[in-house]
């Protein structure tokens, strides 16, 4: 399994020793079998998860800790890139659209491009660095520090003390920061239409609320639950399983921030495809 | 003069009893063998030091013994339980009579010393009132000395205070059996001889039992009533400090030079 | 611990804006669609609805004033389409306006436009019915002027028919030793085929018409094609021209008409329908009944005359009766 000790630290010794040993007992796994392996575990780390959620007792406290972690200390890194980006997709667009003359389109098709797909995955991609790195990091420190070691000898189960909550956090956290940079991109994208022409807030808010539609709204927000939840999931699987001492806190980390991005994008494309599937748009 | 907790296994058991009993323990990864049988008796208020090279397997040894490591085979019969065999809830009742000192003592860097001293009651006394608590948390940092650290975070703590800070948060369950893994490894020897002074105090105070697994020969003076020698994963010598010191196997003298 | 309540305050007013904003979206989002509320829902049956969709909005005057609710079947050739409209604007409709189908600028949504008609009746109420107008179809707009071209068509095949008749048949010319005479009959001949060629661009009534004259008595073909005439036919041909010049200056107006149709002046089907202008064409063609029956009064007089009124006996003898 995969918080098998007796695997990881066999790892270890064979990485410790492997100079001195025959290169057919050293040879690292082929990619392949890694890949499977790695994602066998994650799927079993997912389903512990899942398993263990669900089980009393819950750690409220833990789980409100996380969320202000994750949602709120976000925040502010979120609603500047939020604001940047609804400033300047509109200020990227206008040319193309005068070229039309459709320039008045511009608040409905800044905020549909907006609300559907760039604030949920610029908002996620954030979060991938943000909270998928501190969580890597911080269960990968506390696993070579032998704190995870500690908390299971006093009889608390760290799989829930820290995992349940991080991921639960996250999971929840993150559909309500893409609703605040929804809005702040807006009041960006708002910014941007007037810098070279007049739109009234008025006019603006009505051009915006008339376009977008449920079906633009509740599929993005859903995708953000599972854009949370894959964070959260492969922010603490890298760091719940990390070896190699300090060296691989550093990696958990990287590796949780990669591989989050990577996932984000996948989600996305899935849910894409599923919306498209539903027809949803 | 016992203070033991009145409601544990350990009470239960005479001064000069076996708590715990390992025989032919094994353990390997891989084709690493690390514990090849090893046999061990350890009594009620004794304290045994495990002697061993690093890499000999001591700390694997002593995981074994809480199940944070799985072992291959033999028995592990710690108050009259048997350990491999024990379900997660019985598991954690088990845990919950075992103090276990880190070699990094792990404390929790995100938390205070208080929430540090206050983490292991959240699971076995659930019943506590905060007031408890909080003078069971001062109970535990008068015992080790440090009683104003309270509201400090671990990163603001000195090598030594963080050692103590483990020995106190391992205390405050009132643990019958004491697992140590290098409790003085990392400390200049002023602060270490302090360090087994405050293990020996712990044991007159709560009559415990402990393992000690060291390579520091002047804590393990001090503080053992009997040694083990390990070596290729088995018992090479036991006996007391002064025993052990005439012996003429080459593997156990190397120890006393 | 102080600081713990005050993140677990923070966390609370995080979550609660990121939810407060979520259901103002929604709601923002759902009163445009008068989901929330009051409305008040009339319907209109159309024959045609021209790809509107439930959600398009609809507009009173030009306000947008609510939206589509529903799109039904009545029957084969009627679809009944439900709107539900703010209840604010209920006291500004009245229930004789007209509902119309019709396009958000020149690529946006469709919407259904009601138009008031004035009067005095009752504003509308629930479940009430709208007037509604046949949708301006581009369809049907090429399906007509498709029949205006087979009219056209037909016309100038006559015509031809007719300016061959004239062309070949020289009897009239080798008795006409007057060149001018002769000259002026061609001119009247060009004139009058201009003018079925111009006039052929008009409606299906246009047609009707030049099939009465070419059926009716004196009709500019008869005349044209009477190759038994003799003497002096000067006057007769002086009025045919007289005739021939005024087709020829409404044609141009035909013509300018008809260019500013292209132009895209006015619809197409406001300007077949202009009375007027088949008033207009309608007195051309007594014009040149007027100068047909001159013809034939001259006609009637050559051949009473001494002159001549040997000349018609013996060519009546020669040539049996049609």
């Amino acid at each position: 399994m995969l918080i098998n000790k007796t695997g990881e630290i066999n790892h270890m010794y064979r990485e410790r020793y492997r100079l001195l040993l025959p290169n057919t007992m050293t040879k690292r796994p082929s990619i392949f079998k890694q890949w499977f392996e790695e994602t066998g575990n994650l799927s079993a780390f997912a389903g512990r998860y899942l398993r263990d959620s669900l089980r009393p007792p819950y750690d409220f406290g833990e789980l409100l800790r996380q969320a202000f972690e994750v949602g709120y200390r976000s925040l502010g890194l979120v609603a500047i890139t939020a604001f940047i980006m609804g400033l300047v997709i509109t200020i990227q667009s206008r040319p193309t659209l005068v070229e039309f003359g459709a320039e008045s389109w511009l608040p409905a098709m800044v905020s549909v491009s907006l609300v559907r797909e760039i604030v949920p995955v610029v908002t996620a991609l954030i979060c991938a660095g943000r909270v998928g790195s501190g969580i890597g990091a911080e269960l990968g420190s506390m696993k070579v520090t032998e704190q995870i070691d500690a908390m299971e000898v006093s009889g608390t189960n760290p799989f829930k003390y820290l995992v349940v909550s991080r991921i639960t956090a996250a999971t929840l956290m993150l559909p309500i920061l893409v609703v605040i940079a929804d809005a702040v991109s807006l009041w960006g994208a708002y910014i941007g239409v007037n810098i070279k022409g007049v739109v009234s807030y008025d006019l603006y808010v009505r051009q915006v609320f008339d376009t977008l539609e449920y079906s633009d709204v509740v599929p993005s927000i859903i995708k953000c639950v599972f854009f949370g939840f894959a964070i959260g999931l492969i922010g603490c699987f890298k760091g719940y399983t990390t070896t190699k001492g300090t060296e691989g806190v550093g990696m958990a980390a990287n590796a949780a921030v990669v591989v989050s991005s990577l996932v984000v994008f996948i989600i996305d494309l899935l849910a894409a495809q599923i919306t498209d599937l539903l027809n949803l748009n | 003069m016992e203070s033991d907790n009145g409601n544990s296994i350990y009470a239960k058991f005479a001064n000069g009893e076996p708590v715990l009993r390992v025989s032919g323990l094994k353990k390997s990864f891989g084709t690493h063998v690390v514990l090849d049988g090893f046999d061990l008796v350890l009594t009620k208020g004794e304290n045994i030091a495990v002697l061993g090279r690093s890499g000999s397997g001591k700390s694997v040894l002593i995981r074994c013994l809480v199940r944070l490591t799985e072992s291959d085979e033999g028995i592990i019969n710690m108050l009259g339980l048997d350990v491999p065999d024990l379900g997660q809830d019985a598991l954690d009742k088990l845990r919950a009579e075992i103090g276990f000192l880190f070699q990094s003592s792990a404390l929790y860097d995100s938390m205070t010393v208080r929430e540090n001293l206050e983490f292991p009651l959240r699971r076995h006394s659930k019943h506590l009132t905060q007031a408890e608590k909080d003078q069971m948390v001062q109970e535990a940092l008068d015992n080790v000395g440090l009683s104003d650290t309270a509201d400090l975070m671990p990163s603001e703590l000195s090598g030594g205070m963080r050692k103590r800070i483990g020995i106190a948060r391992t205390m405050i369950m009132n643990p019958g059996i004491m697992l140590y893994d290098e409790p003085t490894t990392g400390l200049d020897p002023v602060t270490g001889r302090g360090i087994g002074k405050l293990m020996l105090e712990m044991k007159k105070k709560y009559n415990t039992s402990s393992i000690i697994i060291s390579h520091d020969m002047g804590c393990v003076k001090q503080t053992a009533d009997r040694i083990v020698v390990l070596v290729n994963g088995r018992c090479r010598a036991l006996g007391t400090y002064a025993e052990l010191e005439k012996s003429e196997d080459p593997d156990v003298h190397s120890f006393f030079e | 611990m102080k600081k713990a309540t005050g993140n677990k305050i923070r966390l609370g007013l995080f979550v609660t804006g990121g939810i407060f904003l979520l259901m103002a979206a929604l709601y923002m989002i759902g009163s445009r669609r008068n989901i929330f509320s009051d409305t008040v829902k009339v319907t209109g049956d159309f024959y045609n609805v021209d790809g509107l969709m439930v959600g398009h909005n609809v507009r009173f005057c030009g306000i947008d004033v609510g939206t589509v609710d529903e799109i039904e079947f009545v029957n084969d050739s009627s679809v009944r389409v439900t709107m539900l409209i703010s209840q604010d604007m209920q006291k500004h409709i009245r229930s004789n306006a007209i509902a119309s189908i019709g396009t958000d600028g020149l690529m946006g949504n469709k919407l259904v436009s009601i138009s008031p008609r004035g009067g005095t009746a009752a504003y509308i109420k629930d479940n009430d019915a709208l007037e509604t107008l046949r949708p301006v179809e581009t369809g049907e707009m090429i399906r007509t002027l498709k029949v205006t071209n087979d009219n056209l068509a037909a016309i100038t095949d006559d015509l031809r028919t007719i300016t061959e008749k004239v062309n070949t048949r020289n009897t009239l010319w080798s008795l006409l030793l007057d060149t001018a005479v002769a000259e002026n009959v061609k001119q009247a001949i060009v004139d009058i085929r201009i003018t079925g060629r111009n006039s052929a661009v008009v409606t299906g009534d246009l047609s009707r018409i030049v099939n009465g004259i070419r059926e009716g008595k004196g009709s500019v073909g008869a005349i044209i094609s009477d190759t038994t005439l003799y003497g002096q036919v000067k006057q007769t041909i002086v009025d045919i021209k007289l005739a021939g010049e005024r087709t020829a200056i409404i044609t141009g107006n035909l013509d300018s008409l008809i260019g500013s149709v292209r132009k895209g002046e006015g619809s197409i089907g406001a300007l077949i329908m202009d009375t007027s202008f088949a008033h207009k064409i309608n007195k051309t063609l007594d014009n040149l009944e007027d100068g047909s029956d001159n013809f034939n009064q001259n006609m009637e007089a050559l051949k009473q005359s001494f002159l001549l009124r040997k000349y018609f006996r013996k060519q009546a003898k020669q040539q049996p009766p049609k």
